[in-house]
This record gives structure tokens, C-alpha cells and sequence, in this order.
């Protein structure tokens, strides 16, 4: 008898484990670091560099990591990305790892909540056409095989860094620049509204031979010589590509929006830039007038509203007077 | 006499404007910005760290070698990390899980959902993406499948463009997402489908770039909410596939 209860007890306790103690393996996060988040490397024909990177694994469990080279191209006009993985770019054969124990392409274990460094060699042949090439590190998770008898998607990551490299024999190559597009958003007639802050577009179209960065001010001047200035964010565009530019008018928001509440009176705006430097190499510039339309609205109505209600009173005080 | 009253008013107001436009519009100009994410010090190109190394030669990451006389000897120039910004926040990602688990599904209704949460770190001055893809449409052992979702009639959705799932005879598998630096064609609790690898190329989920608004920060979420629906001749079976989330900090 008592070694029936001392059964029943201990099965009792095995299905409380059993069912509120194990954790689901599918319920464990994935979560990756990665740095730096940017490489560019200019490289002469026949040269090597190397970049140590880093990936944390910050999860709670260890993951076997992939790795490999993948081409990039410009997906749109803010800089996203859209990955080429069938490109057949030479430069994917330009680079290796330098570790003892990994090999590009290689698979390797990264436990949980360690870092591995990977040293990214990038070796041009000698004769390595000179141009730009753009490239993401990838690592990836490999997906784990879940044997439970329920529909799923299983997630796998994979956390890039971008590569942006230039073959170059001199160090200079040509580079080109072209105004794709500059204006105020959302405004027509070049008239806006006095207490409507304006937000400038400008896009920049790479026509050289190698990515850039546009360097220089834009520059608003109003009718009373007063000036405000925004300095253009040094972001890259790469060859073939148009970029919209941001503006540096503050830490947080870096859209290219003048920093002044109220605008009166008729204002230019000019845009000045170099390539990598700070110059007018480059300039555009429009002109635009700020009036108070929504409160000339207003007064007008106000003003329409007084005189009906004037007209109205005028012709009601004969009929009194009667 | 209204004439006058009106000509008053106006040069009233146009002397006000005057003088507000006088008091307001003063000259701004910034060397330097601040947060407690970064530190901008534009046009500063020659700040420095360490990690590069070449052959024979030790070198920073961001260090510019400006002079042309030094690239013609070294014959490499390297900028690593973002030159006018310097983070202090490294670029992570992170799903809350390994799998969405749907159990059984039960055929015409809505409420077949799970959801995963992604997270994002993101100091770097040039923002970041986070892109998604499927291996295959949800397939079964049996080789069935249940196909991506083309949402309501009345308003279609694709991999790229979002419309209404409102309908209980609208069937397939299909998402929507909320949250933090999220498209904003999702709002409305509009959904897509998901592109399939590898001859569709996978979709922006998650992300800005400067252009775009992106701020630096830590911990910026979005939801990801899965939806399956079924009709009642849908074959039985377990049906799988495989998300490839995709996170990447632009240039």
C-alpha cells in the first residue's frame, strides 16, 4: 500500500514537471551583434587589408553560424539595400578569413552569450579592374529541426555589415555628380505657408566612376539677409545610384527641415557641395515666398462673417424703424 | 469707410507679420550635435580606433589617410563604422522566438495568429533595414500546400503592396506588422504576403535610413502578427516553412 502511494506520488510529480517545468525550445530567442557596421576600404590592384569583425551571440543558447560574401546593390533612393546573391561580381573571390581555425563559408559554433572575431581579409589580383564593389558580410543561424507534430515557420537571422570597396591604382578615381532633384516638399506655385516648417528634398545622382560623399551646406537666405543653415549629412552614394540626402539640423531627426517656426516674405535657398570635401563645386538653388495663407484665410472669413453679419443688422433696422 | 477699415487691417497685419518674421528669423548654425547615443562632429574625417591591420602595418578603424602620398605608399585607405558619427550603440537584432507555432488550425476563421517580436539596436548614423523571405509557401509532408494569402478581393495585397484581411473566406498565410519603424503601408492593419526565396527578392519588415527619419536608438521594436486561414477542404496534414529574417545597417 505504501509503495502504491509512493508510486502514485512520484508520477503525480512527474507530470506537474513534465508539464509546467520544460521550457519549449521554440520559445528560446535569437539574438545577434555585430561591428562594425561599415566598411570602406580603397585598395590598389594587387593589395591586401584586413578588418577584424565581431558577432556576439546574446541569446540563450548556442547556434551553429554560416558565413558568407554576398553582392549588394542600391534598392531604392534612401539607401536600403537589396542583396544579389546570383550576382557574379569577381570581388566575392577577393575575400577570406585569417583565422587559424575558420574559413569563409565555413560553418562554426557560437555559444551563447560570446563573441567570435573573424579577421575579413581582402586581397585584389593584380589585375583587379578598377572599379567599385559593394558587398554585405553575412552570418547566419542554421534552423533547427524541431521533430513536434504541429504546423510551424521556423526563423532563421542572418545580421549583415556592408563593404563598400573601391580598386583604385591612384587613390582618386573620378568621381561625378549630378543634381537629380532639388525642391521643397509638398508645396506648389513656390508658395508655402508662413508657420509650415519647409522640408528641402535634395537627391544626388553618382555619374563618376566611384562613390562619394556630398559635403556642404544648405543655405536659406530671407529678404532681411537673415540665414539658416543646414549641413548636409556625408552620406555615401554609390556609382549609378541617386540618393536623398538627410540633413544634420539635429541629433535626433535628420531630415533636411529649416529650423525657423515662422517664414514672411520671399526666401532663397541654396545648396552647396563637394565631393569628400567641402566646397561649391556643385550648387543649385530655388526661391520660394512664405505668406500666412491659413490665418489671411482665417482674417478673410472673419472679415466676410463681419460684414454679413453688418449687412444683415442694416437691412433688419428699417423693418424696427417701421 | 470699409474700404478704409479693410486698407487698415491689411497694413496692420502686414506690419505684424513684419515684425514677427524680424523677431524670429535669426541665423542658426551648428558645429556639433549631441545625444546620448552619439556625437557628431562633421566635417571631422580623421577620428580613430583600432582592428585594421595590413601586412607589415597597423591601422584604426575609421582612421582616414587623407594624403594622397600615403595611399601611394600603403596602396589601402580604410573607414570602418560611420567617420562623422561615433556610436556608442553596436547594431544587434533579435527575434523573441525560433518558430511560430500555429497547432491545429481550424478552417475559416481569423484567429489562427502568432506573433514574434523583433528588436533592434541601432546607434549607427546611417539607420538599417530588416528584410524577411520564406523558403517555400507553408507546405505539408504530403507535398500540400496553403498559399500565400492575396487578402480580401475588395483589396488585394502582394509581397509588396498591403491590403485588408477581413474576410473568413479569405484563405492562406500572410502577415502584418506594428511597432516601431515599421512600412507604413501596414496601418490599418493591412497585411502582405512573403516573397519567395530565391526568385523573389525578400521585403523591407522593419527600418529606416536618414532620408527615411531614422533616429539612433536602443530597442526598437515592431510585431510581427502571423495569420494562416484555411477552407474546410484543405488537405490535413502538418505544413512547415522556413522565415529568413535579414537584418543589415545601410551605408
Amino acid at each position: 500500500m505504501k509503495l502504491k502511494i509512493f508510486s502514485l506520488i512520484i508520477s503525480f510529480l512527474f507530470i506537474i514537471n513534465f508539464c509546467f517545468l520544460v521550457v519549449p525550445a521554440q520559445a528560446q530567442s535569437i539574438s545577434l551583434g555585430i561591428y562594425p557596421p561599415l566598411l570602406e576600404v580603397t585598395l590598389k590592384p594587387g593589395k591586401s587589408i584586413t578588418q577584424v569583425y565581431k558577432i556576439t551571440n546574446n541569446s540563450e543558447q548556442d547556434f551553429i553560424m554560416n558565413t558568407q560574401i554576398v553582392p549588394f546593390e542600391p534598392a531604392d533612393e534612401f539607401g536600403n539595400v537589396q542583396l544579389n546573391s546570383r550576382s557574379q561580381s569577381p570581388a566575392r573571390e577577393w575575400f577570406s578569413f585569417q583565422n587559424a581555425d575558420l574559413q569563409l563559408g565555413q560553418s562554426f559554433l557560437l555559444k551563447s552569450g560570446q563573441a567570435q572575431q573573424v579577421v575579413l581579409a581582402v586581397k585584389t589580383p593584380p589585375q583587379a579592374k578598377e572599379d567599385d564593389y559593394y558587398l554585405t558580410l553575412l552570418f547566419e543561424t542554421q534552423v533547427s529541426d524541431f521533430n513536434e507534430g504541429t504546423s510551424k515557420t521556423q526563423a532563421q537571422v542572418k545580421i549583415g555589415t556592408n563593404i563598400l570597396l573601391t580598386v583604385s591604382e591612384t587613390g582618386e578615381p573620378p568621381r561625378k555628380a549630378e543634381i537629380a532633384e532639388f525642391k521643397i516638399q509638398k508645396t506648389k506655385f513656390k508658395i508655402i505657408d508662413s508657420f509650415v516648417q519647409p522640408q528641402f528634398v535634395l537627391k544626388i545622382k553618382n555619374s563618376g566612376r566611384s562613390l562619394f560623399k556630398p559635403m556642404g551646406t544648405i543655405t536659406t537666405t530671407g529678404w532681411l539677409k537673415q540665414k539658416y543653415f543646414l549641413n548636409l549629412l556625408p552620406e555615401n552614394i554609390l556609382v549609378k545610384s541617386t540618393r536623398q540626402i538627410a540633413c544634420e539640423n539635429n541629433a535626433e531627426s535628420k531630415t533636411c527641415l529649416l529650423p525657423s517656426k515662422f517664414l514672411f516674405g520671399p526666401y532663397e535657398t541654396k545648396v552647396e557641395f563637394g565631393l569628400d570635401k567641402i566646397s561649391a563645386d556643385y550648387s543649385a538653388k530655388i526661391t520660394f515666398i512664405a505668406l500666412p495663407l491659413k490665418l489671411i484665410l482665417v482674417v478673410l472669413l472673419l472679415i466676410i462673417l463681419i460684414m454679413i453679419v453688418k449687412l444683415v443688422q442694416n437691412r433688419f433696422k428699417p423693418s424696427i424703424d417701421k | 469707410m470699409k474700404v478704409n477699415f479693410l486698407l487698415r487691417t491689411a497694413l496692420f497685419l502686414t506690419l505684424a507679420f513684419v515684425f514677427l518674421a524680424w523677431l524670429l528669423n535669426q541665423a542658426q548654425a551648428q558645429s556639433s550635435l549631441k545625444s546620448t547615443n552619439y556625437e557628431i562632429t562633421w566635417p571631422n574625417l580623421n577620428m580613430a580606433g583600432g582592428g585594421a591591420t595590413s601586412p607589415g602595418y597597423k591601422m584604426g578603424i575609421t582612421a582616414g589617410q587623407n594624403s594622397p602620398g600615403l595611399y601611394s605608399s600603403t596602396g589601402y585607405r580604410i573607414r570602418a563604422g560611420f567617420q562623422y558619427i561615433h556610436s556608442i550603440i553596436p547594431f544587434s537584432f533579435q527575434i523573441s522566438t525560433q518558430a511560430l507555432a500555429f497547432g491545429n488550425i481550424n478552417p475559416e476563421v481569423l484567429t489562427n495568429n502568432q506573433s514574434l517580436t523583433l528588436t533592434v539596436n541601432s546607434g549607427s548614423a546611417g539607420g538599417y533595414q530588416v528584410t524577411a523571405q520564406e523558403n517555400n509557401p507553408l507546405t505539408s509532408t504530403a507535398g500540400s500546400t496553403i498559399p500565400d494569402t492575396t487578402c480580401d478581393v475588395a483589396d488585394t495585397c502582394t509581397q509588396t503592396d498591403a491590403g485588408t484581411w477581413t474576410q473568413t473566406t479569405t484563405y492562406g498565410f500572410g502577415y502584418n506588422m506594428t511597432g516601431t519603424d515599421v512600412p507604413s503601408e501596414f496601418s490599418g492593419s493591412k497585411y502582405k504576403n512573403f516573397p519567395d526565396a530565391p526568385a523573389e527578392s525578400p521585403v523591407k519588415i522593419m527600418g529606416k535610413t536618414p532620408a527615411e527619419g531614422h533616429v539612433a536608438g536602443k530597442d526598437k521594436t515592431a510585431i510581427m502578427n502571423a495569420r494562416i486561414n484555411i477552407s474546410n477542404i484543405q488537405a490535413a496534414g502538418t505544413y512547415r516553412n522556413v522565415l529568413t529574417f535579414i537584418a543589415i545597417p545601410t551605408y
